[in-house]
This record gives C-alpha cells, structure tokens and sequence, in this order.
C-alpha cells in the first residue's frame, strides 16, 4: 500500500513538471537560451513571429537584412546615429561605408561580434557590443 | 445696483486678466527659449533644431518641449504634471545640480518624460491607419496596442528612441564624450 502510495505521489509530481515544462516552453519560447532574444529586443516585447515568418519554429531560417531594415529604416539612417564618431562609425566605415551587413557583426540569439577589433583596438571608441 | 455691476465687471476683468495671464505663462514656459535657457540644455536645444518637430520639415508643423514633455490626457495632469516637473527642474537648476546629470544616461530613462499622451494629441490617427508604405509599421503598432495595460507595456518612444531630438547622442557627445 505505502508503495502504490509513494508510487502515486512520484507519479503526480512528474505530470506536474511535465506539464509546467510544456506550459513554460510554449509561453516562454522567445527567452531560452538557445533562442534568447537580445536586451532591447526584449524590453519592447519583440516575440518570435516579429522578425520570422509563420508560426512553425522548427522551419524558421536566419532573416535578411531587409527584415532588421523593416524597423531600423535604412542603413545610412543607422549610420547618421552614429555620426559624431566621424571616421570611426561602425555603420560607415572607411572600409565599407554604409554597406557592411548587419550580420557581420549583430547576431539576435547569440553575442554580436565586434569584427572592428580584428584589427583594430576598438576600446576608446566604441563600447562592448552584446 | 451701480456698485453691483461695477463689481460684477471687475470681477468679469479679473477673472479674464487671470484666464489670459496665465495661459500667456503656461505657453511662454513650455517652449523655447525658456526650455532651452539654460547651459545644460545646449545639446538638446540644438537636436530638436534638427529634428522635423521643431518645424523644420516642408509643412512646417512644430511641437513646442511641453507637446511630448507633458501629459495631454487632461488639463489637471498637464497643470499638476508642469508644476510638480518645473518646481524640480527650477531647484535642480537653481542648486546648480544641473550639471551633474547624466544626460546620456538619463535617455534610458525616456518613457517617464515623453509622454505618449503628447504624440497621440497631434499623430491621433496613427494607430488606426492602414494605408501606409510600410507594412510593419501596423504589425508594430498592432504590437503596442496588444500591449497596454500589461506588464510589458511600452512607450512611443520605446522604439522611436530619437523621436523629437535627431542626433540627440551625438550633440551630447560634443560636451560628455564617452570616449576618450
């Protein structure tokens, strides 16, 4: 008796966790960690189907460019932002102007890499990019 | 009689004296060049003279500081929200406290000083319009209206971070560099 007791109780617990698992990866999509959605993104509620198409997650791809331009407008409107580090903007570069893509450096489910700093020391102009 | 009506017309002068008056002051208060007045706001004076809200653009339409500094939601929160804002303002300034404020810093800060009430009263079609160039500009604003009244609610300013003061960083930048 004690056993099919204890028996029960494990069982009761397991559903429970089963289902709070279900219930939290169904709502809470957008902040696990492998998919976890960047500091500002998250601060204005930004969800999945924002940025991909469709509802299916297991078929979502890497979004073009045109996606991030679709709120932040337009590569030069970036770069003027950042305008008073003249020669040194990130978003118009000596090197590439305002035509770098976004995906060299902006990643949204994983850190941004800094590609400035391959050559450069990137320290006294520009902070640590997440 | 005389003397009632004489002091119903003094009463009637008064009263208009003090309904002009003090709108002539709320107006003259709430824009510049009071605003801009002091030393600390050279950086943003001078980013809302490059923003379209100063009147700028080809229709010329121009928002005053307390247009989005203020509420507009109702009279008594506009008057309440401007006394209590400027009272502090004023002892900031006049402690000389004021140049100790983290401009920069203080724009993560802009959803408790601009107010949406003030975007809505002059743009009060833009949540409801659907004929627009740019289709995630719907989805966006869809997105804001679900929003409301929820924990996670956000700002106009929460995504048109440099709304009303174009280049706001990098003026600031010319009097606090964040880098050196």
């Amino acid at each position: 008796m004690i056993n099919r007791n204890i028996l029960t109780f494990f069982a009761f617990v397991f559903m429970i966790l089963a289902l709070s698992s279900v219930i939290s990866h169904a709502q809470d999509y957008n902040s696990s960690k492998e998919y976890a959605i960047k500091d500002y993104h998250t601060k204005i509620a930004i969800g999945c189907v924002n940025c991909h198409e469709g509802t299916d997650k297991t078929k979502y791809k890497a979004v073009p460019e045109s996606t991030c331009l679709s709120c932040h407008i337009s590569k030069e409107k970036v770069a003027d932002r950042l305008a008073f580090l003249g020669g040194k903007n990130p978003h118009s570069s000596v090197h590439d102007g305002p035509n770098l893509s976004c995906h060299e450096c902006h990643n949204s489910h994983k850190p941004s890499y800094n590609m400035c700093k391959d050559c450069h020391n990137t320290k006294n102009w520009m902070r640590e990019i997440k | 009689m005389k003397k009632k009506f004489t002091l119903i017309f003094i009463g009637i002068l008064l009263g208009g004296i003090m309904i002009y008056g003090g709108h002539y002051a709320v107006k003259q208060t709430g824009d510049l060049p009071f605003c801009g007045a002091c030393h600390v706001m050279t950086p943003m004076v001078n980013s809302y003279k490059n923003d379209v809200h100063s009147g700028i653009s080809k229709k010329g339409v121009k928002a005053s500081c307390t247009s989005c500094h203020l509420p507009h939601d109702s009279i008594f929160n506009y008057l309440t929200t401007k006394a209590i804002t400027g009272s502090y303002e004023l002892a900031i300034t006049a402690l000389g406290k004021d140049k100790d404020v983290d401009w920069l810093k203080k724009r993560d800060n802009k959803e408790h000083y601009v107010y949406d009430s003030g975007c809505m009263s002059c743009h009060n079609e833009i949540l409801i319009v659907k004929n627009v160039s740019n289709p995630k500009q719907i989805e966006m604003h869809d997105h804001y209206i679900a929003l409301q009244n929820t924990n996670k609610q956000i700002s106009c300013v929460s995504c048109h971070v440099n709304v009303g003061h174009k280049n706001l960083r990098g003026e600031l930048n010319k009097i606090y560099p964040e880098f050196k």
